[in-house]
């Protein structure tokens, strides 16, 4: 009995991967209502019946013939590095297009399980699904389940644990495709396969020790450039290949289609074929989804609705959060007179008021409030399926930057965060478009700075002027992938993407997520605003700061037109966007902003503070995705735009 | 237009219903699309199109797809 096992959650895009593997192993993967969520592949353990269980959490793909990066993830895993077992997690509501995979993780005769997930959508869309006529038809066992609420993973459990103790491996010399019950292909495709089969057997080939036969031969047929490049390397390989390609001859003359659109077809023949034997629809309903979608991607409503979406969230978070902020500053005010009554020297208390205090102070007073309201409404964007809505209304306007509408997506994940962002735009296809996509993101004011700029411009100019700043973000967003497009020229891949239904946000697993988010802030954002705040504070008093404001004050304080002490918290706010604000509060001892920028500083801060540099976190996360070079050349760009458009807009508000 | 006429997916008109004949994209769009679940022989609904030269939103095998203007330019029915 095998005591370290290892799984890898497998299937279409969307389908409650990640839902489950959270489930089962305590972890927080991104989960949400669109396709291609997860980007990198994700490990958990799980403890199970004295046995160690690694479960591997895959990006969603529709085949094995992957395209973008995160697909070839998938690929690679599943094929190359051989799981124990593969649990194929499906969409019970969407039973054909999820059943072509699987199809090609049969061919693989890979060990495997199938979990029926999403039960409850599906009954709720009307549909029926015979469970024991699917777990014939293919052969394999197959659980239902709804991981939202945990049901039927214990038992996925179980049965994933059946298959590794029984398996046993296929012998790859005495392969009869006739003998496969449900795998039927047309017989010019058959026939292929055995003679493929045979010339790779006759040639000794490795690939098929490595490989299912089946599959090889079919991936050969599709002429797959991975596997062809693989079999050449082989010492027989060349000779195979070319046996191979005057046998696909005779195929080719036969047909105007290439000859994977017919193993295509061929697989959603069997797709259909199993999906008509097991699926009854009880009834056919008009569903939610297509009332609410001919509003919200209607030609013209669609796009007044989308503002109207944003405009009342902004409205909801802003008030929400102003609201909050002044109950918990009039509540933290209370202690200020007993840190200062205390018998220590004045610099102590400095010490610890400034130093200690504001920071934790300001922090939870002025981001808080605000953060969490927000977090609330992007969970409820992400789970209810609108931003697909978004990449379908915005395709065309971002084409115009050589984009496509999906591009989007991830770029608006960067209003959270701007990590999730610049990772999550692997979902594209190409190097350019991630560059692009990734650029976009960094420029787009995360949580942090939008705290900023509503706690501030908001808070003491009015709402207005905030709505107005980020107006202006999103033209110097699309500007400036504008010219990146320039830089980085191309034609942009065209938009293919499946439409989720709408769901309602599964409760348990949003909260949890709302509580992640808020969680990073309270673990990882406060500490360092503490630590910032001390180091500031004794810099204060080491004299160290004459030096750097002396370099930073011709761009600071002549071309800006902010005070000098401006250009040390930018330079702290590399670290975290939030510590630019709080410092600035704590250097000038004062919660009220007003007490040292203008309105017209405040409005050029903003606007600096929330262009002018990706913080750490994102520089590491770029570096990830788009390697050094490009990284840099993004954070030159930021720091240009943003002293760029500081710079005019400080002139331009002179005048009014 | 009568029986059998062929016609790319852009022309299609909203709500009508089409049987996909041909796909004539790249190599690797077209196993893109097939993969999607557009074979010849499969049956599609236009469900809507963006304006412009937005996308168009397919019903396809029970469920819904967008896929970009220009590749749907390439994407020939035959009206059912
Ligand atoms: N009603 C219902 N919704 C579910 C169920 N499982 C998952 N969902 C929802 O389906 C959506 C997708 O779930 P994920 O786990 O993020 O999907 P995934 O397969 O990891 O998707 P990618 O990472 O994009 O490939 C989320 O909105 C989930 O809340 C279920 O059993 N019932
Ligand atoms: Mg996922």
């Amino acid at each position: 009995m095998k005591k370290e096992i290892i799984i890898a959650l497998a299937g279409n895009a969307n389908v409650g991967k990640s839902v489950i593997f959270n489930q089962l192993t305590g972890l927080t993967q991104i989960i949400g209502n669109w396709p291609g969520k997860t980007v990198e592949r994700a490990e958990g353990v799980l403890r199970f019946k004295g046995r160690t269980i690694k479960i591997v959490d895959l990006p969603g793909i529709y085949s094995l013939s992957a395209y973008s990066q995160e697909e070839i993830v998938s690929r690679e895993f599943i094929a190359f590095e051989k799981p124990d077992v593969v649990i194929n997690v499906v969409d019970a509501s969407n039973l054909e297009r999820n059943l072509f995979f699987t199809v090609q993780l049969l061919e693989l005769h890979v060990p495997m399980v199938m979990a029926l997930n999403q039960v409850d959508y599906a009954l709720k869309k009307g549909i029926d699904i015979d469970v024991k006529k699917l777990e014939e038809l293919l052969g394999i066992p197959v659980v239902e389940t709804v991981a939202t609420k945990g049901k039927g993973l214990q038992e996925l459990i179980n049965k994933v644990l059946e298959v590794v103790d029984s398996h046993k491996e296929v012998d790859v010399k005495r392969y009869d495709i006739k003998e496969e019950k449900v795998l039927k292909y047309r017989n010019e495709v058959s026939e292929s396969v055995m003679k493929i089969y045979n010339i790779l057997l006759k040639h000794n080939v490795d690939l098929i020790n490595l490989f299912h036969p089946l599959w090889i031969s079919l991936k050969l047929i599709e002429e797959d450039s991975d596997i062809v490049e693989k079999l050449k390397k082989e010492p027989n390989g060349e000779k195979a290949y070319e046996e191979i390609q005057k046998e696909l001859e005779g195929l080719k003359a036969k047909t105007d289609n290439p000859l994977a659109t017919l193993v295509t077809a061929d697989r959603y023949d069997i797709a259909s074929f199993i999906a008509n034997q097991t699926v009854s629809e009880i009834h056919h309903r008009i569903t939610w989804t297509d009332l609410i979608d001919n509003v919200a991607l209607h030609k013209i409503w669609g796009y007044i609705s989308m503002f109207i979406i944003v405009f009342i969230s902004f409205y909801g978070i802003f008030k929400f959060g102003e609201y909050f902020s002044g109950v918990l500053e009039d509540f933290f005010d209370g202690f200020k007179p007993l840190v200062y009554n205390l018998n220590i020297p004045n610099m102590y208390k400095d010490f610890l008021w400034n130093g200690l205090a504001e920071g934790i102070i300001s922090a939870i007073t002025i981001v808080l409030p605000y953060i969490f309201p927000f977090y609330v409404f992007l969970s409820i964007l992400e789970n209810t399926g609108y931003l697909a809505r978004i990449a379908f209304l915005m395709d065309e306007v971002m084409h115009k930057v050589g984009l496509h509408g999906k591009a989007l997506i991830p770029v608006l994940m960067g209003f959270g965060c701007n990590v999730p962002a610049v990772l999550g735009t692997k979902i594209l296809e190409t190097d350019r478009e991630i560059f692009i996509a990734s650029f976009m993101s960094t420029l787009v004011p995360c949580s942090a700075r939008i705290v900023i700029i509503l706690g501030t411009i908001g808070v003491f100019m009015g709402p207005q002027y905030a709505l107005a700043v980020f107006a202006l973000d999103v033209l110097v967003v699309y500007i400036a992938a504008y010219f990146a497009n320039k830089i980085a020229p191309g034609k942009p891949y065209d938009l293919i993407m499946e439409l989720p239904g709408y769901r309602m946000p599964a409760l348990k697993p949003t909260l949890k997520q709302i509580w992640f988010r808020i969680k990073d802030f309270l673990y990882v954002a406060l500490p360092i605003i503490v630590v910032g705040s001390l180091v500031l504070e004794i810099l204060k008093y080491s004299g160290i700061f004459k030096y750097v404001t002396y370099i930073m004050d011709p761009i600071v304080v002549k071309w800006l037109g902010l005070p000098s002490i401006v250009g040390i918290v930018l330079i702290f706010g590399i670290l975290r966007k939030e510590l630019t604000l709080i410092m600035l509060l704590t250097l000038s001892g004062t919660s009220h902003i007003t007490q040292i920028l203008t309105p017209r500083q405040m409005i050029v801060f903003g606007v600096v503070t929330m262009l002018y540099i990706p913080c750490i976190a994102t520089i590491a996360a770029l570096k990830r995705t788009i390697g050094w070079r490009k990284t840099w050349w993004v954070v030159f760009a930021n720091i240009f735009i943003a002293i760029l458009i500081g710079g005019i807009l400080n002139r331009i508000l002179t005048f009014v | 237009m009568g029986e059998n006429t062929i016609i790319n997916l852009i022309e299609l008109k909203e709500n009508h219903e089409g049987e996909i004949v041909l796909i004539k994209a790249g190599r690797a769009a077209t196993q893109r699309l097939n993969e999607m679940g557009l074979v010849p022989g499969t049956k599609v609904k236009l469900v809507r199109k963006g304006p412009l030269r937005g996308p168009v939103e397919l019903e396809v095998r029970n469920s819904h797809l967008v896929i970009g203007y220009g590749l749907a330019s390439k994407v020939y029915v035959k009206i059912v």
